[in-house]
């Protein structure tokens, strides 16, 4: 009788099992239920309670019930599919123009773009209100000369500040498209007669569909979860985030069950959205070979200019509120009042007081990187290289909180951990958590990327020379991903340094960061303070974007 | 010291698709032994599974008397070459050449002697501080074999390791490694699906095709006589004709005279006739019994091939070398077709079987 065609018993089953990757699939499993799914659970499971506990659909039915609410969520998807239109209007032509041909200052435009992208979205806010607001220096400028440029508040101004942030996200992944387009696929359309603005729209845009969703799918994301801008520039135009926020932090009259409910609600719109766009994506993607990348051409001098001056265009005035939020910062203040003359006050002031805000911002945002680092090198090697149901389900739940607006997510973790065995809301751990939770999709997905450009037969040579697959990781694998994965963890480490709306939910007077402490500053007036925290917060940005251009350089393979 | 490979009736399953059913092969010691077959037939597959990378379905593989099946691929001792070289990029030719050594932990002084030895055998010790980026494909190649072959293997697997070389360099890489291995005498399975490369490297061969062996046997065997239609068609070229095979055995193409071979087995009716390019002979219609009239004709420099329309709508591939003539035939002229007999094979109607 075969001795290998007896049925194993369980013990000898398990120990087949019992490898280093399956130990580690698991305590990850394990990770992401805890924080993850039970928390996102007990939001979802508490919104279908009322006030007294009892079992109802109470809290849907007074969302969809009264105007003043479901008016909110009008008002986010009329601003979402506005903004998601106007980023495509400015960034499509624009990085059609930068890939395809010589442009004026094509660099600082690259540095603009990259910079307003990577500010907190609620400093555009402010500094629009600084030029074009009630008492803004344009708007009074203006009025002395009998010009009314009417109110930035509002609609307008909410989709103007939306769309000058978020373009950048189009025009980034499309130029990135474009620049990796086979080239002969337009010279063959050419070749068969059909050239300029009808190839574009025939063959060029249709070939990066793919891309173009995608942007637009984050532009549509982004401009759902955030609050900031809103809150800011809504007065009385509300949205939904500034709902949830109110609902659930305002000192009178607010309704936590209700602030589940429209949490429910949003995360199911972002999470449809990105259904469908999956489903289009899936259905329109080309493998196309870069075998011959486009040249980059010139223009005749009328359209070289003419070109150059839109782009220089939107970039400087996407970088208005970088300017103007940095001028400000040297200005004499007094009090809550800008006086005449220039002084280095106000970052006296955030040295010697508001030290704490700016270590903190370190010290949580280096944390979550070093957590989401180890977990996007482990999560990235089961999900692409020992694919299973298992870890189908890993990837799934920890791309899941892609689709969670920050304040969301933050109301799900204080609600989860500050009661039982995990009892970390108000301390720091709750902060790297959160932060670790909503930028790690970012990482794992640039992780991912590289693991794929990696041969499989690396690891299966060291692995047959002797080495046992967890040492192969460690020694191999690791060395191989790192250079890619840290390019991606300095962008998760900048996004970290920014983000508001989850923090703006779980901080404390000890936990306070430099991001949130602007938000606040604004709020009382502290406009010198915010804007200088502002422009260190920009200066960090900047060099950490530096350190990332040098480690993108630098490729193993 | 070699070992010898025994397989016995392994299986290999992807979900619902079974890739090898039951294969049953045995590899002496010191043997230089290929799989070979066209894409998706299993060898890969078979190969991974002797290398750890594949699980065993069924049956069992042992090298010498130690069943493996349940050892994980680290601890098989196995020295493999992988398609795309699998060089590592962080470390220089010497570094990835006593890559198995440290993990085996040999003393230094040994690890440096032994690593040493093999950059001589393969001819890179010039490179020994270089990293893979500079080096050409064929060196990387050395580098790979190096490395398999420093730590002493029990067994070396080689996976389609030339190609991703270009086609001179194949030939001079497959030299190397027929030489090589003889001078270790380290037992070898080696996959490919170019027959040429097979023909020459091996000791013996086993053909592939879906998950079962077509034929095993040396390269002259299976060259000059393929078990079934399957081989003969895969392993160079082959024109089949149908013949009819008489009570006596005799053989002969449909109204034509008899040929000179006879059909060992009793068997009478139809069956085809497999003949390769270089067995026929050409010669001039008046006379000839069997005619076809030329289509086209390919000058390949120390011969030239033809293609041959005979009757019933068939084509016959013939090639005459120069060496036999000075003027090569011209299209469209119609020629008498005869054949070296001894070396023609004889099928059934289903190929499966040889009637010789």
């Amino acid at each position: 009788m075969n001795a290998a065609l007896r049925v194993p018993s369980f013990q000898e089953r398990l120990a087949k099992r019992l490898n280093f990757w399956n130990v580690v699939l698991v305590l990850l499993l394990l990770l992401t239920l805890v924080f993850i799914v039970y928390p996102f659970g007990q939001m979802f499971y508490n919104s279908l309670f009322n006030a007294d506990g009892e079992f109802s659909f109470a809290n849907y039915q007074k969302f969809f019930g009264r105007r003043y609410y479901y008016n909110a969520l009008f008002n986010s998807l009329k601003i979402c599919v506005t903004v998601t239109i106007t980023s495509l209007l400015i960034g499509l032509p624009m990085a059609y123009l930068t890939s395809r041909f010589h442009i004026l200052g094509k660099r600082f435009v690259d540095i603009a773009v990259v910079l307003s992208l990577l500010s907190p979205p609620f400093i555009g806010a402010y500094s629009w209100i600084l030029l074009f607001g009630r008492s803004g220096v344009v708007t009074t400028f203006l009025a002395d000369w009998g010009i009314d440029i009417g109110s930035i508040y509002g609609f307008k101004g909410i989709v103007m500040v939306f769309t000058l942030k978020l373009y950048p996200f189009v025009y980034l992944y499309v130029s990135g498209a474009l620049s990796s387009m086979d080239a002969s696929l337009e010279e063959a359309s050419a070749n068969l007669g059909i050239t300029g603005l009808e190839r574009i729209m025939r063959v060029t845009f249709p070939l990066i569909i793919p891309t173009i969703l995608s942007s637009g799918l984050i532009v549509f994301m982004t401009a759902l979860a955030d609050f900031g801008t809103p809150m800011l520039l809504g007065e009385g135009y509300k949205v939904l985030p500034v709902l949830i926020y109110d609902e659930y932090l305002s000192e009178v009259g607010s309704d936590t069950y209700l602030a589940n409910a429209m949490s429910v609600i949003i995360v199911c719109i972002s999470a449809t959205v990105l259904f469908i766009q999956k489903k289009i994506i899936n259905r329109k993607s080309y493998n196309m070979s870069a075998l011959n990348p486009p040249a980059i051409t010139h223009l005749p001098t009328g359209k070289y200019l003419l070109a150059s001056g839109f782009v220089l265009l939107v970039a400087v005035v996407s970088l208005f509120p970088q300017i103007t939020v940095a001028y400000t910062s040297f200005l004499k203040m007094n009090g809550p009042l800008f006086v005449d003359g220039f002084s280095l006050d106000s970052y006296r002031y955030i040295m010697f007081k508001l030290s704490r805000n700016i270590s903190n911002t370190f010290m949580f945002a280096l944390a979550a990187l070093a957590v989401m680092i180890m977990l996007g090198l482990l999560i990235s090697y089961i999900v692409v290289r020992r694919r299973s149901r298992a870890s189908g389900l890993l990837d799934f739940l920890v791309m899941f909180p892609y689709v969670l607006p920050g304040s969301v997510l933050g109301i799900c973790l204080v609600m989860a951990f500050n009661k039982g065995p995990i009892m970390i809301a108000g301390t720091m751990w709750i902060m790297i958590l959160s932060y670790t939770i909503r930028k790690l999709p970012f990482t794992l997905r640039s992780s991912v990327g590289i693991l794929y450009q990696i041969d499989p037969s690396i690891e299966e040579a060291s692995i047959s020379l002797g080495v046992s697959p967890m040492k192969t990781f460690f020694t191999v694998m690791v060395k191989l991903m790192m250079p890619g994965l840290l390019s991606g963890a300095v962008l998760s480490f900048i996004a970290v340094i920014n983000e508001v709306s989850s923090t703006i939910i779980l901080y404390t007077g000890r936990t306070v960061t430099m991001s949130v402490t602007i938000f606040s500053e604004i709020n009382r007036a502290g406009y010198g303070t915010a804007a200088a925290l502002a422009t260190l917060l920009s200066l960090i940005t900047i060099v950490a974007l530096i350190i990332f251009r040098k480690l993108g350089g630098k490729d193993v393979a | 010291m070699p070992h010898s490979v025994h397989i016995r009736s392994v299986m290999k399953r992807y979900g619902d698709f079974i890739a090898i059913p039951e294969l049953s092969l045995e590899i002496k010691e010191g043997e230089f032994f290929t799989l070979l077959g066209p894409s998706g037939c299993g060898k890969t597959t078979l190969l991974r599974m002797i290398a750890g990378f594949n699980e065993i379905d069924g049956g069992e593989i042992s090298f010498d008397d130690r069943v493996i099946n349940d050892l994980p691929a680290h601890k098989r001792d196995i020295g493999m070459v992988f398609q795309n070289y699998a060089i590592f990029p962080h470390l220089t030719v010497k570094e990835n050449v006593a890559y198995g050594l440290i993990a085996r932990k040999v003393p230094a002084a040994e690890k440096e002697e032994r690593t040493q030895k093999a950059m001589e055998l393969m001819h890179i010790a010039e490179h020994s501080a270089k990293y893979p980026q500079q080096l050409s494909g064929g060196q990387q190649q050395r580098v790979a074999l190096a490395r398999a072959v420093v730590i002493e293997p029990s067994v070396l697997l080689m996976d389609e390791p030339l190609s991703n070389l270009d086609a001179k360099l194949r030939v001079e890489m497959r030299l190397v490694i027929r030489e090589v291995q003889q001078k270790l005498g380290i037992t070898t399975v080696y996959v490919t699906h170019d027959q040429e490369e097979a023909l020459s490297v091996s000791d013996r061969i086993a053909v592939m095709n879906k998950g079962h062996v077509a034929q095993l046997g040396t390269p002259l065997d299976i060259y000059l006589r393929p078990a079934n239609t399957f081989v003969a068609d895969f392993i160079g070229i082959t024109s089949f004709i149908p013949v009819q095979v008489d009570a006596e055995g005799k053989v002969a193409i449909l109204g034509k005279a008899p040929l000179g071979i006879r059909a060992a087995k009793s068997y009478t009716g139809m069956a085809i006739l497999a003949v390769r390019p270089e067995n026929v002979v050409l010669k001039d219609a008046e006379g000839s019994d069997f005619t076809g009239r030329i289509s086209t004709a390919t000058f390949l420099g120390d011969s030239v091939c033809y293609e041959i329309d005979v009757e019933g709508g068939r084509r016959i591939t013939a090639n005459q070398y120069m060496i036999n003539t000075d003027s090569p035939r011209e299209v469209g002229q119609t020629v008498g077709i005869g054949f070296l007999e001894k070396r023609l094979n004889l099928f059934d109607p289903s190929g499966e079987e040889s009637l010789l």
